[in-house]
Formats: structure tokens, sequence, C-alpha cells
């Protein structure tokens, strides 16, 4: 007999591992199936921020709200997860005449006015208006060229984690999560969604599940998932690329403005600032997207108007993702609405036990997870409310302070503060172990730093099962040698099958977002061509994959 | 009047320009900037890797790179070394090679392992195997072509998992189809003392300078044989930087076993003990710290470099004959946002067509493992090593090339680094030093 269960969620991303642990946690049986990892489409390519969508404010001032409200609620769930980010709003002189450039700034001061109603839910500051020197000696790097600047506040997330922590949450609740398997069949009794055959993408095994209820999460896939299902459903998917630069290269975030007047910035991620985003309609494979010179280009000229220093920046890589826009005909892709919808494809087209979900923002991910779930508790009749704004995720109970555990396990404090970052107040159980084995202590990833001991506990307590996977929940490898030292050593504490070929996978992945870097002039930094003139140097030429 | 060679470059190429003109009565200078991909070098030195070698390829059947050298010479139309072996000068180019790499070991006094009419199969921390020619000393006792009935013990230190002995152990066992001739491989895990609580590999190997810690070493490395009894043992490439021969040699005498370093992995120990002896060789000749930023030119010749040094200070410093061995990215030789050489603003080939700032092609392929064109591409040079522009003509009479600058080949998969830096660098000094050299 295969396994049963109440609900099954597909899609590992915020929306999918949302909803599972929802489902989860009101004492539903649940399985989560992604196939690939948690977090690694779209929501791993954000811009890795709860932002309260001050951009919505005009349009779809709900949107705001919302994002607003539910960002809060997840400050309180995975406090050590987030980061407050500053943001620089320069205005910039330009060649427009004097009145009007002071009366830009005055309109924007205005705007972030009203904004700071909606900051307030989520625990930001309010605004300040800085004059052009207070902006200068704030952030020496902003372009002299300005009338002054607005400052508002946002908070940074990691988003990679945020779904990993989302799914082990399943788990504590008693339910299933697991990665890497993929659904090849959807069963269907007559006109009812039953079940699912999934295939685990690393060993091949197939294996069926059984349903009461299939919900489709699945980001841009969900058109795809709903074909197999036999329904349909229509989105206007958009593509969002950002540049990772190394280093933070700013405290603040600076917003500046691109050549066709959408908005772009630049914002500090943990050891990294990314820059982006882009957002054009795609047409393509979600599985395969590509990153053109052009986009590359477009940021690095929007940003050089606001932030000149972007031009000296070392680009280590990029990352893209598709939008899963509800579908709008005859619109700008940037005024496409960030609403989201949940399609009951019984009410919609007769097929039962099946769902949808898309569109929406990462920010109010938890708020579409609650009614995505609302409706399913519905049809299984299910009555407990809804406690995920309420209830920690895992680590979030408490953050411990770095310098206590650097103190007690000897550490570097840095590295011990990024152990935090990640791991909350789980991070005494990261470290722990090593009173027993000190040697795993010792940097694997001297980029981040990520320590031995960290790698084994994704491994053992965060069902990591390939290098990719190491590299999203500890940082592993996306640093500025993009792997060069650590995937030897990564690859002995894996313990893959096949090393090889595990190896030569997450190369060839990890060059697909640097790849375009070198066809682009202004990315084709020197110190990216020596790395990259080294790293064929180990893996090609010493290592002989090539030749393996 | 002996002619005056003035070498750019501190790297293998470098050295093997110097050694040539030294002997043919040159006057050498050499300006050192920043260390290269010498540097960097994983303990092997490549003469040509097998191009016809596949996964399943048994060890007995690798190709020597005396073979593999003709292999390259037949595919690749604008390698160096078929300019090489079609200098008269030359002759048989696995000789001219093998030669020059024996007068380079002996003025370097780096006993080299290796001979260019038999592969050396070298062992990397990650278990696969590198088709060599010759190994630096450390590594010496470890082509596994040479093990026949041997038992391996790999051997790994906690806290450095830069060298996973299981998954080296596990790797080998797993290929062991294609080499019969080890009976047993084992993995061990040793703890010394005296090694810093957090490891980086140098910090490692800087410690086991020390004598204390090499005690220690030695003590736990002997017992762990004494219970194995391994014929040979494969140890992570951290032995000391400077008692590196010692700490082996000492091992050897105590136990009769073969003790080697496995490869290092780039930025490695090996490759800093190497650019510490070309240092030292560098010392005896006349050496100038500094960066060349640009060169004044006169009617197609080069009559002084502007060399900066670290304090930022500019030097003009006249010059007779040049030859160029800044190497490719690395090294610092090539720009990559215009591509064009860094000091003569020379043009930057790939497959004999000159690439802009705006290549028309891709600069890089679709699959990592696949051959890049930014990885190949660099000079072109006319059959006496001097560069040449888009239609063949000289571009400046007294400058040559060797090494990673030139283009036409592809170090890392073509498994040549090291014999193209020789083997040019040899004929580049050979003929900077003619007193009535071609053009100069």
């Amino acid at each position: 007999m295969p396994e049963s269960f109440d609900v099954i969620v597909v899609g590992g991303g915020c929306n999918g591992t949302g909803i599972a642990r929802d489902c989860a946690m009101r004492g539903l049986r649940t399985l989560l199936v992604e196939k690939n990892d948690f977090g690694s489409g779209t929501t791993g390519a954000s811009s890795g921020m709860i932002h309260g969508g001050p951009r919505y404010l005009l349009s779809e001032v709900e949107t705001t709200k919302l994002s607003s409200r539910d960002a809060g609620y997840i400050r309180k769930i995975a406090p050590h997860l987030c980061f407050r980010i500053p943001f620089l709003y320069p205005v910039v002189k330009g060649n427009q005449p004097s009145w009007r450039r002071k009366i830009r700034l005055a309109l924007v001061e205005t705007f972030f006015q009203a904004y700071d109603r909606f900051s307030a839910l989520k625990g930001g500051k309010p605004h300040t208006c800085l004059t052009r020197e207070e902006t200068l000696s704030l952030e020496p790097s902003v372009s002299p060229d300005i009338v002054g600047s607005v400052t508002f506040d946002e908070w940074g997330i990691n988003t990679e984690r945020l779904c990993l922590l989302n799914a082990l949450a399943v788990k504590e609740a008693g339910g299933t999560a697991l990665n890497h398997t993929e659904v090849k069949r959807i069963l269907k009794e007559g006109n009812t969604v039953t079940g699912m055959i999934v295939r685990d993408t690393l060993t091949g095994e197939e294996c069926e599940f059984r349903s009461r209820v299939l919900f489709n999460a699945t980001g841009p896939w969900t058109p795809r998932l709903a074909a197999m299902a036999g329904v349909t459903v229509k989105l206007r998917p958009a593509k969002g690329i950002h540049l990772v630069l190394d280093r933070r290269i700013t405290n603040y975030a600076v917003v500046s403005q691109c050549i066709d007047g959408r908005e772009i910035f630049i914002n500090p991620y943990g050891n990294q600032t990314l820059l982006g985003t882009t957002d054009d309609d795609f047409y393509g494979d979600p599985d395969e997207i590509p990153v053109t010179a052009d986009e590359i280009e477009y940021l690095l000229q929007g940003m050089e108007r606001t932030y000149p220093e972007i031009r000296k920046a070392r680009v280590i890589s990029t990352t893209r993702g598709i939008r899963p826009t509800l579908f709008g005909d005859k619109v700008l892709e940037d005024d496409l609405s960030r609403h989201h919808k949940i399609f009951d494809h019984e009410k919609e087209e007769g097929v039962a036990g099946f769902f949808s979900i898309a569109g929406g923002k990462l920010a109010a991910y938890r708020q579409m997870a609650e009614e995505a779930t609302d409706l399913i508790c519905q049809k299984l009749g299910n009555h407990d409310p809804c406690r995920t704004h309420l209830a920690p995720l895992p680590g979030g109970e408490s953050t411990p302070e770095p310098a206590e555990l650097a103190e007690r396990y000897q550490l570097h404090p840095y590295a011990a503060e990024r152990i935090v970052s990640r791991h909350g107040s789980l991070a005494e159980k990261v470290l722990q172990p090593t009173d027993e084995l000190p040697s795993d202590k010792c940097a694997v990833c001297l980029c981040e730093p990520v320590l031995a001991c960290e790698i084994r506990h994704a491994i053992g307590a965060e069902s990591a099962r390939t290098l990719a996977d190491l590299r999203r929940r500890t940082g592993l490898g996306d640093g500025p040698c993009q792997g060069a030292q650590c995937l030897v050593p990564a690859t002995g504490l894996l313990d893959p099958a096949d090393p090889i070929a595990e190896l030569k996978r997450f190369l060839e992945e990890s060059w697909r977002s640097r790849a375009p870097l070198f066809c682009a002039e202004g990315t084709r930094s020197e110190p990216l061509v020596a790395q990259e003139e080294m790293n064929q140097m180990i893996f090609q030429c010493v290592l002989e994959l090539g030749s393996q | 009047m002996r002619p005056r060679v003035t070498i750019i470059g501190s790297g293998i190429a470098a050295v093997a320009t110097a050694c040539e003109a030294i002997r043919s009565g040159a006057e050498v200078t050499v300006i050192r900037g920043r260390p290269g991909s010498t540097a960097l070098s994983s303990g092997a030195w490549d003469i040509a890797g097998d191009p016809l070698r596949f996964a399943g390829t048994p060890w007995q059947e690798v190709r020597s790179p005396r073979e593999s050298l003709q292999e390259l010479i037949r595919r690749l139309p604008h390698h160096p070394y078929r300019l090489l072996s079609l200098h008269d000068q030359v002759g048989d180019l696995p000789s001219f090679l093998s030669g020059a790499v024996n007068r380079i070991a002996r003025a370097l006094d780096l006993p080299l392992h290796g001979e260019i009419g038999r592969p050396f199969l070298a062992l990397t921390p990650l278990g696969t195997v590198k088709v060599t020619a010759y190994t630096l000393p450390t590594h010496g006792a470890g082509n596994l072509l040479e093990m026949q009935g041997a038992r391996l013990m790999v051997v790994g230190i906690q806290g450095l998992p830069s060298h996973p002995a299981a998954l080296i152990a596990s790797l080998l066992k797993k290929n062991r189809h294609r080499s019969p001739s080890l009976s047993e491989i084992t993995a061990t895990q040793i703890a010394p003392e005296r090694i810093p609580k957090t490891l980086s590999p140098v910090q490692v190997a800087h410690s086991f300078d020390e004598d204390e810690a090499i005690d220690s070493l030695h003590k736990v490395l002997v017992q762990q044989a004494e219970k194995v009894r391994p014929t040979h043992v494969a140890l992570p490439p951290v032995m000391g930087i400077r008692q590196s021969a010692h700490i082996l040699s000492r091992l050897r005498e105590t136990t009769g076993i073969h003790w080697f370093e496995t490869l290092g992995l780039p930025p490695s120990i090996p490759g800093i003990r190497l650019q510490e002896s070309l240092d030292r060789y560098f010392r005896l000749t006349e050496l100038r710290e500094g960066t060349v930023t640009s060169a004044r030119m006169e009617r197609k010749r080069v009559v002084a470099l502007h060399i900066r040094d670290d304090e930022g200070r500019d030097e003009e410093f006249p010059v007779d004959r040049v030859v160029l061995a800044t190497g490719k990215f690395l090294g610092g030789g090539i720009a990559p946002g215009t591509f064009r050489e860094k000091i003569f603003n020379l043009p930057i080939f790939h497959n004999g067509n000159e690439i802009g700032a705006r290549p028309v092609g891709p600069v890089v392929s679709r699959h990592y493992l696949d051959p890049h064109p930014l990885q190949s591409m660099g000079l072109r040079v006319n059959p006496h090593l001097q560069p040449v522009d888009d239609r063949g003509h000289l571009l400046l009479e007294n400058l040559w090339a060797a090494g990673s600058i030139l283009g036409g080949y592809d170090a890392a998969r073509e498994g040549c680094g090291v014999g193209v830096a020789v083997g040019t660098g040899t004929l580049a000094g050979r003929l900077a030093s003619e007193r009535f050299a071609a053009h100069a």
C-alpha cells in the first residue's frame, strides 16, 4: 500500500514550504516534495528581502500593507535569519532645473512619510531626510551629483534557509519533507486527484504517494504541474537577475534609477552585496534561465549614475529566477500586479483535490500560506487555527551572543557570528560535537567561512544531499574563489555515492551563474578571470575531471 | 659587447629564459613583479598529457609524454609546440625539452623525478590520477605505475579537511581495475601534536618546519606505518615548506618505506616551495623588483621599460633585448577587459583570429569542462617567438615572448604548462642572446 497523506504540497520555495509547515502544524498528515532543493528556485534567487514594497504604495496599497505586516511576523519567528538594511534613496541632480530637483526631493520625502505608517508594522524606523553633505558623509561612494536623500528601513533575510527552516518545521510537526524528489505523474480517479508518483532525482528510485489534497506551489513550474493534472494556470512569468558582488561594498542599500526609469538597488547581504533586479517577460524553460551581457550592463549602468564606485566592484556571480506573476495583458512587466491567487481547480475546471497558488511576494509568503491552508482545512474539515505567525521556526527561539560562543568554543568571532546568523538558538547544537572532535572546528570554506562541524550538521540534520545543498545551507563555495578551496574537502565530508559525478554537477551548476560574467566587458574583471584560470588548473589540470 | 637580455616575469618561463640566456653568454636582468601561476603549481611538471586518454584507459596504456607531444602537435595547428618542433635550433622536441628541464632542475637544485619516455601517474588529493611527466622531489616515490604489488596507505591529518584520506582511498579502489598492480589500499587519520588548532594547509606546513613538530609527526607516522605495514604511504602535501626533503628522507631511512606527498591543489604548498627555489635562483641574477607598467618604443624597437616598485616609485629602465614572460591572466600579462597585452598593448589572438574588447564569439563555453577560448588565447608569434600582428607582421624587433602569455594552447586541458614554458623560454633565451639576433 502506498503511503497516504492528508495533503501533499509540491514545491520547496517559500510558498510550498510555508503551506506545508502550516498544514503540519494544524495536525494534517503532510508531505512536502521538491524536485531540486528547498529554496533553490525563485525564492533563492530573490533580493533576499522581506521588504514592505513601498513601490506598490501608489497602485496596490493592500500589497504594501500585507507585506509590511507579514514581514513583522517573519522577523519574530526567525529573528536570526533577518538583518536590518537601512536604505538610502538619493535624488540625483541630473540635468533638471533646480526648482524641480527640490520638488523631487520633497515628493520622495512625502512618499516615505506615507510609507512610515506601514514600515512601523515590521519594526522599521521612520524615514529621515538627509542633505547632500549628510548623505555623502554616511556613504562617500554615492555620487556627489545629488540634491539629498531620504532614508527608510527594510529587512534582509536568508531566503534559502527560510525555506529550509519551514521544511524542517514540517518534520518537527510530524510531517515529511523530501528534497530532490520530482513528480513523475499525477494520479487521478475520475475527476479527482488522488496522489502521485515521484522519483528521487539522485537515486532514480520511484515511489507512489496518496493524498486527499494535492497542492501545486511550484512557482514558475505551476503551469507545468497543473497540466499534469489536466488543468491550466496562466502566468505572465518574468525573469529577474542579480549580480553578486564580493564583500559588503556598502553598509546601506542604495536605490538608483535605470535608463527606463525602473528602480534598482544594491543591498549588503551577508558577506556580499547584491545588485538587482531586472524584470523582463520570460518565455523559456524555468530550468534553463540565461543571463545576457545586456542585462548585466543594464544593471551596472543603472546603478552607476547614483553609485559610480559600482564599476570598481568585483562581480563574482549572478542569480537568476522567474517570478510566477499572475497573467496580465497589455501591461509592462514592472506594472504587473503583485497580488496572489489561489486556484481551486474543482471550482474552475471540475478537478477535485487539486489546488495551485501563484503571484504574491516573499514578504507575504506566510500570510499566503495561511490563506491556502485555511482553504485546505475547510475542504478537509479541520478547524485548528493558524499558529505560524506565533511559533518560532527552528532556531528562532532566541539568538545567542556570538562573542560568548566564540569564547566558549575558541572560534574566530566572525565565524561564530556567521554560525549564529544561520542557526540562531541551534548554533550550540552545531558546535557541541566539537567538544568530542575539536578538529571539526577547522574551516572548510575560507571565504564565508564555514566550519567542518556545520557541514556535518547540514548533512545529518538538514537533509543536505549534494554539494549545492551545502552551498545553500552554509554559503560554502559561494565566495570569490567559487569552490576552489572547499570543494574537495566538502566532497570528503559529504561522501556521495559518486564523488566525481557530484563534483562535476556542482561545477556545472555554479558555472551557469558565472559564465555570463565573462561575456560582458563590465564584469570581466582581472580577479574574476585570474580566478578562473586557477580553477581550471585545479579541476581540469590537476584533478583531471575532464578525463574521469 | 655581450647582448643584454631583460626578462619580464618570475615564473618557470622566466627561469628557462634566464638559464639559456646565461648559458649563451648574455647579460641577464630579471624584473620580478608578483608571483603568477608557477607559485600555484601542484608539484607536477607537465610536458604533455595524453590527449587520447578517456575515463576507462588502463594506467599501463597511458601514453608517455614523448608520444603525447607528437599527438598534440598533430592535432593543434596553433600550438607553441608546433613552432618549436619546426625551429632549426630545436631538433627533436622531446629531447630538447627533457634536456632543458634537466638543466633547469640542476640550476634550481631540484632533483626532479620522471622521464620524457614514461608517464608519471600522480595521486591527487581527491583520489583521481593525474598524468604528468616530472614531479618535484616530495612526490617522487608516488608514481602509481611503479607500485607493483604495493600496499598503499593514504594518510589524513585530523583538522586538515583538504586531504580527505578516506575519499582518496575509496576512489582509488574504485579504479583498481585500471591498475592491477596495487594489492592493498588503506586510509588512516593521524593527529600529530603541536600543530595549530584551526588550520589552513599553509599554517600546517609552516608548523612542520619546526623541529619539535617534525619529531612528533615522525613518531606518529612511524607508529602508524608499523601498525599497517604498507610499502608506500601517500601524505598530505603539507610536509613543511623548507624541511620537506628532510622530513621525507628521514621517514624513508627509519622505515624503509616509500613516502610521498599527493599533488597540491593551488594555492598549494608544493607551489610555494617551487616559487621559493625560483626566487633563490633569481637572487643569483641581476634582479629588479617591480611591475613593468609600460614601455618606450622607438621605430619598432623597445628602448626602455617603466618599472613601478612597491612604494609606487617609477623608474625608466633602458633595455637592449626583452623577453616577455608575464603569463596570462593569473600572472597579469593580459588585460581581460580589453583583451590586450598589458605592457606593449600587443593584440591577443584565439585560433589565429584577433580578439577585441567585444569578441564576436563567446569567450567561454556552455559547459564547464569543455574547452574555453579564454584559456587558450594569447599572443601570436612568428617561428622565432616574436609577437606579430593579424597579418603576421613583426611588431617589435627586439621583443620575444615565452610561457603562458602565448596563445594556441590550453595548459590545463592539454597538460603542457611547464613544457611550453620551458621550451619557449629556452628558445627565446637562446634567440634573444644571439649576437646578431634575427631582427635585433
